[in-house]
């Protein structure tokens, strides 16, 4: 506690980015490219206290402003007029972090974990699967709040404040994304040596040109990913939408059907979802978790092969023994690695399935929102949509047979406050 | 001395014999006990609704003088403007009722040491308000925390004085009971514990967004054992104040205690929920709620900043049972027992 | 200047897509793939509860092994330069819009290992009588849906992905395999016995990927005539009109363990 207290008051430097070690050790990465890459960031996003935006990427400089920074007001350029700065730290980082990592000092508290913004992958959201969530998405969470979680409704904020936030979201996600991508392909594209922890292909994209496409290739590819979300949003068929009015019977008629669906072998809902909607299977991790797992597990596997190799090193004639031990010291070397990336990772947490029964739903409780949740699936997660994964072809279930899932699933609504 | 055996001969013989100038000084304390404790209330409501640098400057507020500044833009202007100079403004009143007390007590107070207490307590306004402007300036989270701190300190100091300026201190008697002394160093005992059980709360509200989560996890976990620990001793420590035969004042303070330390619990538990949501494991206890937590809003702030509040008045109840007890406790055993308990904080 | 790299990014992609002649002739690579050492414990499946899956038994694939010991699901692909043109030979243009299958066949993925080519489809069939799901996380072609019992679904894609991808079903976690999607159809997967080819290759020297679910690159292959790289990696000159084989290369059985946490 005391460590906690002289880490709070020593640390007095601005908060910077935390570089994605995770991804990096994964690829291992020799320290010079970390560095790099690191560096490159900077160079692309500026710093917290100062976000910076790549040429040709779609972010407002003035709304990050006002997200960035710590929190409070700041005199502009003249010197009189008072802006506001730091809404992501005081209303965000707390459980977020500054990165965008979900790894806030809050987060280990919580379950589920605060999001995770660097793959830039989001949950609750309009759009097809595989697509960016549109502003309005974003806006939606923030106002909305996810009920059921600890992420509160902001709803009390100005417009203006919630843009920036927005923005800052998506700012922080981009960059993310550019991190994971930029580390992938120096770690496929550049050569060097991790046992010796040694390069002579450095990433210098300031002075090389090639490495400068690489970058540029990078930043283009997440570029077009966010762009236009909102030509991705799943507008269900106006022919089988239930109508506005209708009367008991009819709503009572297609919760039924919803109801025998929702039973049906044909749909699966209740392999996860239980038969009562309430008896959740707990069975799989989210993407999220997923890599932390799946982390840990080559952790694991690495330890036991260095066990093995440290067992069979007595039998070894010296010629062999010679390089075996050379290959132990890298090998304990990238364990340790791992060991401390493990340490700052929260511990994977199980995906539980929605207890629709209680009648709260995450990503809004209005039908349409249901609707593509359960058309496209909940992105990051194990649930699959049952409509069609691309427009023009066939789903699982028909339109008119996810509204009746609809009907039935909002029918516990009144079962929550 | 003489004086004041005197002072206390005519208080035993009437109440209203006393000198109005003692009923002065005691209103006065009373005033100012009044005046700090809205005043932490406001100053944790600065951190919950994180207005601490809604003004920028200090002393001034946005270049006014603080006394100056324009009453419609503070009281129409926005929210964390409103909390911050509100702050600022009744942390000055009770800088200027503290002065006030000083000379009174300078002037009428026969106990020499009680002056000695009137300048402390001006010494610690000034240092708060200096401490608190620093926070400003300097924009510091952990000035914040320490000034968040030591104002329960400032509280109970203000407490003390309305104990010792009041009438049942003046006129006290011992009691003959066993228990009175054994209670007076378990009351202070937990009071520590409490204050350190705050220290803990204001580091979980001031943490900065650098550290990591499993630091902030292991500080959640002390506070929550901490919490245990004070709820069990504040418990015992009422049961003693209750069952005593002293008068009135100490079983009051004893159902107070048990009020305050009930309410605390709840507010605490509370204040979680309002903050992270009701946890997996007890989630099914509550009714599933399809609506979110507002950030910031009404119910958020003032549940946070009422943990944070009635912790000090916990304190000052604590405190007010030791004072008590100390003072209706059989001379001799006190004056041994509490020697060896100041001697234990000392050391520990 | 960053206009012009995107420029330059777009110009290669369109000069990709569009296929060049081979000036000096076409070749082929072919090879075995071997285990050496005693093979790792196979993992056991968690079945979980679905009656059809468990009474279909499927067994962990994640490293199948012949008699000889030889490989099977391994992948191996050319992998080109940065903004490098490669030549494609008339044959593969003709498959270029064939279907390839990928089945849900007793509560496992047929087969395991799949490669698909930017543009060509791939058809996601389920053979069996209960539902399952796909998913595979593919950056922005991302998919993860329902696949009724009998039903299937066609899809395409537009971006090659850098590495094999994995391909999941939700209702079935045991459930595991793997999609390739590259640019060009220079590529092959190891089949029961360990042996791959890639026919008519364009001649020259290319640089090949090797790659197994179980280590990801596979960075101890080694011949008489060939030693792979530390990623898995190895350049071979194709000849025109030759058959360049690799011969026998084997893998060490460390890399191939798996251990849980």
């Amino acid at each position: 506690m005391l460590l906690v207290l002289a880490t709070a008051g020593c640390n007095n430097r601005a908060p910077q980015f935390a570089p994605n070690r995770m991804a990096m050790i994964e690829a291992q990465l020799v320290d010079e490219h970390q560095q790099q890459i690191t560096q490159e960031l900077t160079e692309l996003f500026g710093t917290p206290d100062d976000p910076r935006v790549p040429e040709g990427v779609d972010l407002d400089v003035e709304l990050l402003q006002m997200a960035a920074g710590q929190a409070g007001y700041e005199k502009d350029e003249y010197g009189h007029e008072y802006q506001q700065r730091g809404l992501y730290r005081q209303h965000c980082a707390s459980c977020h972090g500054i990165t965008g990592d979900g790894r806030g000092p809050a987060a280990a508290v919580l379950e589920p974990y605060p999001r995770d913004f660097r793959p830039g992958v989001f949950k609750w959201k309009s759009t097809r699967l595989a697509s960016k969530p549109t502003d309005d998405d974003l806006l939606g969470v923030l106002q909305r709040g996810v009920s059921g979680t600890a992420m509160p409704s902001f709803g009390l904020l100005a417009p203006e404040q919630l843009d920036a936030l927005v923005e800052y979201v998506r700012y922080l996600a981009i960059r993310g994304q550019v991190e994971r991508e930029l580390i992938a392909t120096v770690a496929d594209e550049l050569d060097f040596d991790p046992a010796a922890g040694t390069t002579d292909e450095p990433f210098v994209p300031a002075e090389d040109e090639d490495d400068q496409a690489m970058v540029d290739d990078v930043v283009a590819s997440i570029v077009q990913s966010w762009q236009s979300p909102t030509e991705q949003i799943v507008e269900p068929d106006p022919q089988t939408m239930p109508a506005d009015e209708r009367t008991d019977a009819q709503m009572a008629e297609s919760i039924e059907a919803g109801r025998q669906l929702f039973l049906s072998p044909r749909a699966k809902c209740t392999d996860c979802h239980g038969a009562d909607a309430r008896s959740i299977v707990v069975k799989d991790y989210d993407d999220w978790n997923q890599a932390v797992f799946d982390f840990r597990q080559r952790s694991a596997t690495l330890a036991a092969q260095i066990a093995r190799d440290r067992e069979n090193l007595p039998g070894l004639d010296s010629s062999l023994a010679k390089s075996a031990r050379e290959r132990l010291t890298s090998e304990s070397r990238r364990l340790k690695q791992r060991g401390q990336v493990s340490e700052e990772l929260l511990a994977p947490q199980l995906a539980r399935p929605r207890e629709l029964a209680d009648g709260v739903f995450r990503g809004g409780d209005r039908s349409i929102d249901l609707f593509r949740r359960i058309h496209q699936g909940v992105a990051g997660t194990p649930m699959p949509g049952q409509g069609s994964p691309r427009p023009g072809v066939e789903g699982a279930l028909s339109e008119q047979e996810i509204w009746q899932l609809v009907d039935y699933v909002r029918s516990f609504l009144h079962n929550s406050d | 001395m003489s004086k004041s055996k005197r002072h206390r001969r005519n208080a035993q013989r009437s109440p209203n014999a006393e000198p109005a100038s003692a009923r002065w000084t005691r209103w006065v304390a009373w005033l100012l006990c009044a005046i700090t404790f809205p005043l932490l209330w406001l100053g944790g409501l600065v951190t919950t609704t994180k207005s601490g640098m809604a003004v920028p400057d200090w002393p001034g507020t946005y270049g006014y003088n603080l006394f100056l500044y324009p009453w419609t833009t503070w009281l129409f202007g926005p929210w964390d403007l409103f909390v911050e100079h509100g702050h600022r403004l009744l942390a000055s009143l009770s800088g200027l009722v503290t002065i006030v007390l000083l000379v009174m007590l300078y002037k009428y107070e026969s106990r020499p040491w009680m002056k000695t207490v009137g300048v402390v307590a001006l010494v610690a306004v000034i240092a708060q308000g200096v401490l608190g402007g620093l926070r400003v300036v300097l924009d510091e989270r952990l000035l914040a925390m320490v000034h968040g701190s030591v104002g329960p300190l400032f509280f109970v100091l203000t407490v003390a004085m309305v104990v010792w300026t009041s009438r049942s201190w003046l006129t006290a008697r011992k009691v003959d009971q066993q228990g009175l002394a054994r209670l007076a160093p378990l009351a202070a005992a937990t009071g520590i514990l409490v204050y350190v059980q705050m220290v803990v709360g204001a580091m979980l509200r001031h943490m900065p967004v650098t550290v990591s989560p499993y630091s902030f996890e292991s500080v959640v976990k002390v506070h929550l054992v901490l919490a245990t620990v004070v709820l069990m001793l504040t418990l015992v420590v009422a049961r003693m104040c209750v069952a005593s035969a002293a008068p009135t004042g100490v079983r009051c303070t004893g159902w107070s205690i048990i009020a305050v330390v009930l309410l605390q619990i709840s507010l605490g538990v509370a204040t979680w929920i309002s903050k992270y949501g009701v946890p997996v494991w007890a989630r099914g206890m509550y009714s599933p709620s399809s609506q979110s937590v507002l950030a910031d809003g009404w119910w958020q702030a003032h549940i946070v900043t009422a943990h944070q509040a009635v912790g000090s008045a916990l304190l000052a109840s604590l405190v007010v049972a030791t004072m008590l007890a100390w003072r209706y406790a059989p001379a001799s055993i006190v004056n041994t027992e509490t020697e060896s308990f100041s001697k234990g904080v000392a050391t520990g | 200047m960053r206009m012009f790299g995107l420029l330059l990014a777009v110009t290669c992609w369109s000069l990709i897509a569009t296929p060049a002649p081979a000036e000096d002739g076409w070749g082929t690579l072919r090879g075995k793939l071997v285990l050496e050492g005693t093979p790792p414990e196979a993992p056991k499946l968690d079945l979980g509860k679905d009656e059809f899956c468990c009474q279909a038994e499927p067994k962990d694939q994640s490293l199948v092994l012949d008699k000889s010991q030889g490989i099977a699901n391994v992948v191996v692909y050319l992998r080109p330069e940065r903004g490098e043109e490669l030549a494609v030979h008339p044959d593969y243009q003709k498959s270029a819009d064939e279907p390839v299958e990928l089945d849900n066949k007793g509560c496992a993925f047929e087969p395991r290992v799949v490669t698909v080519r930017v543009g060509q489809p791939l058809l996601l069939k389920n053979t069996d009588p209960v539902g399952h799901s796909v998913k595979a996380e593919l950056g922005d072609e991302s998919f993860n849906f329902m696949l009724s019992a009998e039903g299937d679904q066609k899809l395409e894609f537009d971006k090659a992905q850098r590495l094999p991808r994995p391909i999941s079903c939700s209702i079935h976690p045991f459930m595991q395999g793997w999609i390739v999607v590259r640019d060009d159809p220079y590529m092959a997967i190891s089949g029961e016995d360990g042996t791959f080819e890639i026919k008519n290759l364009p001649a020259g020297e290319h640089e090949f990927q090797f790659w197994h679910e179980r280590p990801g690159y596979l960075k101890t292959g080694k011949s008489s005539s060939a030693e792979l790289d530390r990623r898995g990696r190895l350049k071979v000159t194709i000849k025109p009109g030759d058959k360049t084989d690799l011969g026998t290369i084997k893998v060490d059985s460390r890399t191939m363990a798996v251990e849980s946490e």
